[in-house]
């Protein structure tokens, strides 16, 4: 009974840890959703060697975001921050027709990881400020999201104003705890 | 392979490196390379240096810039990464593969030819959104050009492109139906405007229009920009949208404490009629775009027919606001798009950029635009207008609004004139000037 209490209490009271893992290919805006959800600011970065990791409190959510570099070569050494991840985040590039196919495939074979295998996944169609930016819809078909086994959601977003970022996060948060 | 770097070397990077990023400075990662094959590539270039110790990968660039050709160091592909990567795509030399056709582009690129290109087309050390949108666009074109010229196709057999498509249509259909051509083109005239373009060309009022936004930005043109226009989605009941106006919103403006004379998109309508149709720009010669008081900024295609009656432009704008584009039925064509912030980054540089505000400096219009015209006869830039589409303030003077680009304001009535009569006062003088009318 005590027990019960004390989740219940630690619901309702005292945040929760989450460990989220943001992916993405090479300049989507990963750093950038990262700082603007971390610092409400909009920075310039630089290309993402390795990764940055940030706590961002979320309603009562603590989320430990790590933000992993997207090129070719560190892709390949990330498979080390899959475990212990329930969440992930996958941004992509909603101006970018041409790498839609390559993000699809970089998607499916990080899902096939068996760490992963119970993550749910948020995808953000990022750079909606665009003017050829794709809708949600378009990234969903594009992306295959419909095919997939793990839970998932879309949310459109624009890393530069902060759109759709928090209401991404609502859905993590509602979905892990 | 060892080369020694020269004090001449150290001038031609450093200058390479203010003529393109302004503030950039070298960059400063230390990088260990031992790989000879890339370090050949690199020098292939005329851009790579393996110096003594006191110099040593200080400058090496490891980032570069498959849309120019270029390389970067990491601090410069951050700035370009921020340029979108419709602009700029920007790949690593170490961590990223490549494809043969982006290795290509490099043959007819490279940061000195760049830096080159743009000294020779007068490319000013401005914003940098500027120098890598129109200018560099040409630049970006020149250099695929020059790739499929390296893979076996010459660009004088190819033509421009209306040309070519319009001779390999005729092809085809002759192929296919001998002497009855002739009826195909009928037929397909019926089917669709674009495909009609396709076979014959744009008709004669068409080709007045320019396509592209270097080719708009090209030539002695009359920009306006109607600003902090009153422009916005508003849902009154569940499922309706409609465009906020004070004659059928006064609650909700009432209850959102709005002032009815903000919400005034009938003056953007009244502007839209007259500038679309006036002769000027229906020779062509006239872009509008429209600022909105909540920032969105809105493209006009010249030959868009604004409706008529109040209701219906309403109802368009809605739909724009809404789905972000207006296409034209049954032609491939975009009459009115909303585009990206800001407004500076679609006028060239160097053009003359004024404020129409009644606390300006007071002008004579006439003398005013024959004076525009022979200063800038030796170069075709446009002319650009900043008008204010409201009903009351000075938008042209506010920091969010004009008052970012304008570089004088100018006063052509001691009273203050509405909206679309300094429109009209605008197109009648420059179509008298340029003999329109």
């Amino acid at each position: 009974m005590g027990l019960v209490f004390t989740k219940i209490w630690q619901r309702m009271i005292g945040k929760q840890d989450m460990r989220i893992l943001m992916v993405g290919l090479d300049s989507v805006g990963k750093t950038t959703i990262l700082y603007k959800l971390k610092f409400d600011e909009v920075v310039t970065t630089i290309p993402t060697i390795g990764f940055n990791v940030e706590t961002v409190e979320h309603k009562n959510v603590s989320f430990t975001v790590w933000d992993v570099g997207g090129h070719d070569k560190i892709v390949a050494v990330r498979r080390q921050h899959y475990h212990g991840t329930k969440g992930l985040i996958f941004v992509v590039d909603s101006n970018d027709h041409a790498r839609m196919q390559k993000a699809r495939e970089e998607l499916n074979k990080m899902l096939r990881a068996d760490e992963l295998r119970k993550a749910v996944v948020l995808v953000f169609a990022n750079k909606q400020d665009m003017p050829n930016a794709m809708t949600a819809a378009d990234v969903t078909d594009k992306l295959g999201l419909n095919d997939l086994h793990h839970q998932w959601f879309i949310q459109s977003a624009c890393a530069t104003t902060g759109e759709g970022l928090h209401e991404g996060l609502d859905w993590l948060s509602r979905t892990l705890c | 392979m060892q080369h020694t770097l020269s004090m001449k070397d150290i001038e031609f990077f450093t200058k390479a490196y203010t003529i393109m990023d302004g503030r950039m400075m070298l960059s400063e990662i230390e990088v260990e390379l031992h790989d000879d094959e890339r370090l050949r590539w690199y020098s292939s270039f005329g851009l790579m240096f393996v110096t003594d110790r006191f110099l040593s990968m200080r400058h090496l660039w490891m980032w570069a810039s498959v849309s120019f050709g270029i390389f970067l160091c990491i601090t410069c592909a951050g700035h370009h990464r921020q340029l979108g990567t419709h602009i700029s795509r920007i790949r690593s030399i170490k961590m990223d593969s490549w494809t043969e056709k982006q290795l290509q582009i490099f043959n007819s690129g490279g940061n000195r030819r760049m830096a080159e290109f743009f000294q020779a087309n007068g490319v000013p050390a401005s914003s940098m959104y500027q120098r890598y949108s129109t200018p560099a666009g040409e630049w970006r074109s020149n250099i695929v050009c020059s790739t499929r010229r390296t893979s076996g196709v010459t660009l004088t057999a190819l033509g421009p492109p209306g040309v070519r498509h319009s001779w390999t249509m005729k092809k085809k259909l002759k192929r296919k139906g001998g002497d009855d051509s002739d009826g195909l083109v009928k037929k397909a005239q019926k089917r669709k405007k674009s495909l009609v373009e396709k076979i014959d060309g744009p008709s004669e009022a068409d080709k007045l229009l320019p396509r592209t936004l270097e080719e708009r930005m090209n030539a002695r043109r009359i920009v306006v920009v109607l600003e902090k226009c009153a422009l916005e989605n508003v849902a009154p009941r569940k499922g309706a949208l409609e465009l906020l106006n004070s004659d059928d919103h006064k609650g909700i403006c009432l209850k959102t404490g709005r002032d009815l004379a903000d919400v005034r998109p009938d003056i953007t309508h009244q502007c839209l009629m007259t500038l679309l149709d006036s002769p000027l720009n229906k020779a062509g010669k006239l872009l509008i775009y429209i600022h909105t008081a909540k920032n969105v900024l809105i493209e006009v295609h010249p030959s868009l027919r604004v409706p008529r009656t109040f209701k219906r432009f309403a109802g368009l704008c809605v739909e724009l606001l809404q789905r972000q584009k207006i296409r034209a039925a049954g032609a491939n064509e975009t009459l009115m798009k909303v585009v990206s912030n800001p407004v500076e980054k679609y006028l060239p540089p160097g053009c003359r950029r004024f404020g129409m505000s009644v606390s300006g400096r007071p002008v004579k219009m006439r003398e005013f635009a024959a004076e525009l015209d022979a200063s800038g006869q030796s170069m075709p830039v446009p002319i650009v207008f900043a008008v204010g589409g409201v009903a009351r303030s000075d938008p042209v003077t506010e920091a969010t609004f004009g008052a970012n680009y304008v570089e004088e304001n100018v006063s052509i009535s001691p009273y203050g004139l509405s909206a679309s009569c300094v429109c009209s006062k605008i197109c009648n003088e420059f179509e008298h000037l340029w003999g329109i009318c």
